[in-house]
């Protein structure tokens, strides 16, 4: 359960991030028309990643019945990650529905990465949220 | 047959089905955004730019919550999709405990997603031990003096309807959700006015994009809460099921005979009965919980047919 409920946070936050940034892409302002900094393209990730992380992360609790500050902590870190990494690399991919592929893929890795490194024993979180 | 080991019976973990649900769900959130961009770029790429990302930004919105329904809606609880086909079996004991896991809060906020009803764990007589420990097992649960338990998952009545209905409703949600979104994206960007916003022109786009998907998902996941409370309103007008009704009368201490569907749980690897098609009460225990195999030993004779243990 909690092996994919990580998977499920990288993969929601890195899909809207992707497709989000994605659709930016060819929006240009001002002229001569001004490129948005990483910092910048990273502080929109990290937005739309928080937003998503946020909304799934209520959603889990509501239909699983988990623990709440556990789920939520760790949405926040998986969606900050994906935020801040996906952002810059979705806004510079030419298609915008190239963009959420491949976000959504790098979004799940980091998700599951993340749980390898935080949920260690899948059994005992199987036990205590089924 | 001797007592089985309490916990885990072989190393490893259990091994998960390939959960198609989740990819059907993705695939089919995945062609609706597809759908919204083509949607969008016809109608709105020639004339605005940004309309065709609103456009899409709506349509993913709405996708999600379609594919969050999907996804309840395909799982394998006997109402779309039948449960695991496992053997039927009988077998008796003593009740040690009953859940009860209907949630208010899921009916009303999330009707898609409703399980079974409840489950009573049996402390079964020791001539039923093969049925916790059938092949394939992973976990053994026992109570808290260690006599073996064979959990017994009930089926509620009215998830089926809500489920159907909340299809139903997301479909005409996520249509109204795409148009209503797109015109709140519209409110707000012009009363945002992004093209004067600077170095935060692209935030401030972002900012509509991400009001235009709420909003889109909010009246998706409206129209499944409203389908879903018809669905389990209409279910809930039939027959009650007699099983629902037996088990709502249990408690600790119940000597029942039960027959079910008999199944390995794909998440935790224990026995169980998925689900539970009878449940016959055939009397009370004398003494409080925990009970041991030997008091389930000692009550009437169930049932049942004469079960033979396998070889081997």
């Amino acid at each position: 359960m909690s092996t994919k409920l990580c998977l499920w946070f990288g993969l929601l936050s890195g899909t809207f991030v992707g497709l989000f940034l994605g659709l930016l892409h060819g929006v240009a302002c001002c002229s001569p028309p001004q490129v948005p900094t990483w910092a910048q393209l990273a502080l929109d990730g990290l937005v739309v990643a928080l937003v998503v992380g946020v909304i799934a992360a209520a959603l889990a609790c509501l239909l699983c019945r988990l623990p709440i500050v556990a789920v939520f902590a760790l949405a926040l870190l998986i969606c900050t990650l994906v935020g801040i990494l996906l952002g810059p690399l979705a806004y510079h991919l030419p298609h915008p529905l190239l963009a959420l592929a491949v976000c959504a893929l790098l979004g799940a890795l980091i998700g599951r990465l993340i749980c390898r490194v935080f949920c260690t024993d899948a059994r005992y979180f199987a036990r205590v949220t089924s | 047959m001797t007592t089985p080991t309490c916990g885990a019976q072989q190393p490893g973990s259990v091994p998960s089905p390939f959960a198609w649900q989740g990819i059907a769900a993705i695939s089919a959130g995945a062609a609706l955004i597809g759908l919204g961009y083509k949607i969008g770029s016809a109608l709105y790429g020639a004339s605005t730019l940004f309309g065709a990302a609103t456009f899409t930004a709506c349509a993913a919105g709405a996708a999600a919550i379609f594919a969050l329904v999907l996804y309840y809606a395909f799982k394998a609880d006997g109402c779309i999709i039948s449960p695991a086909h496992g053997e039927p079996i009988c077998l008796s004991g003593i009740v040690q405990d009953t859940t009860d896991e209907r949630s208010t809060a899921v009916a009303i906020l999330a009707p898609y997603a409703m399980g079974p009803a409840g489950l009573f764990d049996v402390v079964i007589k020791s001539d039923y031990f093969q049925y916790v420990t059938g092949p394939g097992t992973y976990w053994v649960y026992c109570n808290g003096v260690g006599a073996p338990m064979l959990p017994c998952i009930v089926k509620s009545e009215t998830a089926c309807g809500a489920k159907i209905g909340s299809l139903v409703g997301v479909t005409a949600g996520a249509v109204a959700g795409a148009i209503v979104g797109y015109m709140a994206a519209a409110a707000v960007g012009a009363a945002l006015g992004c093209a004067a916003s600077g170095p935060f022109y692209l935030l401030c786009l972002l900012v509509v994009l991400i009001v235009a998907a709420i909003v889109a998902a909010a009246v998706a996941m409206a129209g499944a809460i409203i389908g879903g409370w018809i669905g389990e309103g209409i279910a809930s007008a039939g027959d009650s099921d007699p099983v629902v009704d037996t088990w709502e009368g249990l408690s600790a201490g119940i000597i029942v005979t039960v027959k079910g569907n008999w199944i390995v749980n794909p998440d935790i690897g224990n026995n169980e009965l998925f689900y539970t098609t009878s449940i016959c009460r055939t009397g009370p225990f004398a003494t409080p919980p925990d009970y041991t195999t030997a008091d389930a030993d000692s009550t009437a004779a169930a049932d049942c047919p004469i079960v033979t243990a396998p070889i081997g």
